[in-house]
């Protein structure tokens, strides 16, 4: 998924006309409230929290890595959890299936 | 020597079956000091703490809710893995309370994988398990077809897997290795045991294997994979599917820019939710593999069966419908664990009165443990009627017997199955003549019997009423049912005949609209043509199997019922035959009837038992739609592939 695929699904659609902000640069900035965007809660790969109160200043975040909900990585845990022990059952079922047969020819 | 059903393999198969059920809904966090609270009106507990109580905990401080009728525990598959079988929210509803219970789709997958093939580990083996490449391929294949399908089915399992993001790679990763752990095992299990496997079919009524929160059987992925090994291995057999593919590509261009959707309620499983190039393509080889697995699984070991074992099972598969069936009617909890462990394709029937009657004296279906009383109607009858034909097949009267007939009897007449009941009746009738038992005043007086009987069902003030009327009703009630600005191409054709252009047309419709009135199918299968809506090539050649997307949204059609104003709700065809063209199309239906006929007349001469079965199934689906469950089109498609020739003296089996 690109970049803006994924700030889409967590800031929101971007708004019609949106300027993107060169933000890094400038080590002054102050990301500005928007009235009309409702507050975005972001979590860090440690679970550490932030609300964002604008778009620009969520995309900001997104695009440093606060793109974690911890749900959602809970979920992605479940997922990789089940696929190692789908891959190793089916090693090891191959590997029994040919033990018992060697054994019974 | 110990029983085999005592021996230390089943008991410990048997103790993972227990834990299987126990533990997935006792788990959650005990330390929490969330300790659960009566259930009142008063929901207020329920509703802060959510995903915190196991199902199990909740019932152990709420005894009340396993058998108490006014409290339905509901599954709930879009919901954490963290949540699995915990309490994610009470609601009441009049007196009623709804307890959603969080389950999760994948962990669906595997729990109730395990447990099926557990249950279908007990089933005796056979042979040893040959791991080929062309098993291995045919497995990787079936598993890709499926990841395919859900991408195309993306509108119906995004609210199924929760958090799953459809739209990545890695997600299809995951169902692919799923599905395929899945399947090999199933391979294994299924192949171990495929010799002995079909004296267990009418079982398929019990274990009916439809994943929760999937559009896909459990069964669908083994007979597919059947199918696929014997397509990779056959060279002349890939020369004739040919034909197929490119029937399989029409069905699938026909949806090009189309996007139907359907809801599939209880014929989940055997219906495809979207209407689409992909799906549409994706989904037609998945059931022409699992139509032609069953085939060949079935064609080349039924005439091989001990008919005493099967006939046996038949009874013995019986009393457990009706007992799973009736214990779901009263509890809420059996019924939960019904649906959940079993597969169901719709909960259990809550009706516990076995013969109620409605209002105007007339007996209720009662499907307990079924999705649909005609379907489980037709098991019944079936299984009375297997009985009667193989009943010399053994001559030891177990204490069994008697009590597995009188089950089987309350089963057929509590689903009100009269079409089942009278050609019983034909069928057992037929036999006796045939056998030479009755002689010519019996013939006379079981004739006139018969007639009777059917008079009786059709009711004989509907014979009163005219030819003109009784073959324009089914018509008539297609077009009440449309609005003038969407007419489907079915009704505006069929509405509109010239009797003298098209007298032969006129005619065939008129016997059939007859029909439907007598058998009170003119509404039903109106509104059928009111919604079909082909053109010329779908005509011919249909839209592809099991694709009901395009019928339910193509034509808009009143919402209400024209006869008592109550809302129309999914309203199925209650036709096979019409199912079949529908998907197949005129062709296709021309080349079923045909194939039935054919076979059917072969076996009056040379297989009079299973002539008759073929008849009794023949006469039902004609006015069921029975092969929209797979309890009923596989044991359907297991009796039709025996009706096929085969060689006897070929003992070896292929699949």
């Amino acid at each position: 998924m690109s970049d803006n695929n994924i700030v889409s699904k967590i800031c929101g659609a971007y708004p019609p006309g949106f300027t993107d902000t060169e933000i890094l640069s400038n080590p002054n900035f102050i990301f500005s409230n928007d009235p009309e965007y409702s507050a975005v809660q972001l979590f860090d790969s440690q679970e550490n929290t932030v609300f964002v109160n604008s778009f620009l200043e969520c995309q900001h975040y997104v695009k440093g890595g606060w793109d974690f909900l911890p749900i959602q990585r809970n979920e992605d845990d479940f997922f990789d959890i089940f696929m190692y022990i789908s891959i190793t059952s089916i090693i090891f079922g191959v590997f029994i299936i040919r033990k018992m047969k060697r054994r019974t020819s | 020597m110990t029983h085999p059903l005592y021996n230390k393999e089943t008991f410990l198969k048997i103790l993972v079956l227990l834990m299987l059920i126990i533990i997935p809904f006792s788990l959650s966090d005990y330390s929490d000091n969330v300790v659960p609270e009566k259930i009142t009106s008063d929901l207020k507990f329920y509703e802060i703490n959510t995903c915190s109580i196991s199902l199990n905990e909740f019932l152990l401080h709420n005894p009340n809710v396993i058998y108490q009728d006014h409290y339905k525990i509901r599954f709930n598959n879009y919901s954490s893995i963290n949540c699995f079988g915990q309490i994610t929210g009470i609601d009441q509803i009049g007196h009623v309370f709804y307890i959603s219970i969080g389950t999760s789709t994948i962990v669906n997958l595997f729990l109730q994988s395990i447990f099926w093939l557990i249950a279908i580990s007990f089933i005796k083996k056979d042979s040893d398990y040959i791991f080929s490449l062309s098993r291995l391929s045919s497995l990787v294949f079936v598993c890709l077809i499926i990841c395919v399908l859900i991408y195309s089915e993306q509108r119906y399992y995004s609210k199924q897997f929760f958090l799953m993001d459809l739209s990545l790679n890695k997600s299809y990763l995951y169902l692919f290795i799923y599905f395929l752990c899945i399947s090999f095992y199933s391979s294994y299990v299924f192949n171990t045991r495929s010799k002995n496997i079909i004296y267990y079919l009418p079982f398929a009524f019990i274990l009916i294997g439809l994943f929760s929160g999937m559009n896909i059987y459990f069964w669908t992925v083994s007979f597919a994979a059947i199918a696929t090994e014997r397509i990779i291995k056959n060279k002349s057999l890939r020369k004739y599917f040919t034909g197929v593919n490119l029937l399989i590509l029409f069905w699938a261009y026909q949806a090009v820019g189309e996007n139907f959707s359907v809801k599939t309620d209880k014929i989940r499983g055997l219906s495809l939710s979207s209407y689409n190039f992909l799906s549409v393509y994706v989904w037609s080889y998945l059931m022409v593999f699992t139509i032609i697995g069953i085939y060949f699984y079935s064609r080349e070991r039924f005439n091989f069966i001990d008919k005493k074992l099967l006939k046996q099972n038949f009874l013995t598969s019986g009393i457990f419908i009706i007992l799973l069936g009736y214990l779901g009617s009263s509890m809420p909890y059996i019924n939960f664990m019904n649906y959940y462990y079993f597969g169901q394709t719709k909960y259990g029937t809550d009706n516990q009165d076995i013969f109620s009657v409605n209002y105007w004296g007339e007996s209720d279906a009662w499907r307990g443990f079924s999705p649909s009383s005609e379907s489980i109607g037709e098991y019944f009858g079936l299984t009375l009627l297997i009985y009667y034909l193989y009943r010399n097949e053994s001559k030891n009267k177990s204490l069994f017997l008697l009590p597995a007939l009188i089950i089987s009897g309350i089963g057929l007449y509590a689903s009100n199955n009269k079409a089942a009941l009278i050609t019983l009746t034909l069928c057992i009738f037929l036999k006796l003549s045939k056998e030479g038992k009755l002689n010519n005043i019996y013939k006379l007086i079981g004739t006139v019997s018969l007639l009777s009987f059917l008079i009786y069902f059709i009711r004989i003030e509907n014979l009163l009423f005219s030819y003109e009327f009784t073959s324009k009703k089914m018509i008539d009630m297609g077009l009440s049912y449309g609005f003038d600005y969407d007419r489907s191409s079915a009704i505006n054709y069929l509405g509109n005949l010239d009797s003298e252009k098209n007298f032969l047309v006129q005619f065939f419709l008129s016997i059939f609209g007859t029909v439907a009135f007598y058998i009170n199918r003119s509404e039903l299968w109106g509104i059928f043509f009111g919604r079909f809506n082909p053109n010329f090539e779908e005509l011919f050649l249909g839209t592809g199997p099991y694709s009901l997307s395009n019928l339910y949204s193509d034509i808009d059609i009143s919402s209400i019922r024209v006869s008592t104003g109550t809302p129309l709700g999914f309203l199925l065809p209650h036709s096979s035959l019409l199912l079949v063209i529908l998907f197949f199309g005129l062709i296709g239906g021309f080349l079923v009837i045909s194939l039935i006929t054919f076979n059917l007349n072969r076996l009056r001469k040379s297989n009079y038992d299973l002539f008759l079965i073929g008849l009794f199934i023949t006469i039902n689906i004609i006015k069921s739609d029975s092969i929209l469950y797979f309890s009923s089109l596989i044991m359907y498609l297991v009796f039709i592939s025996a009706t096929v020739p085969f060689n006897k003296n070929s003992k070896k089996l292929t699949v």
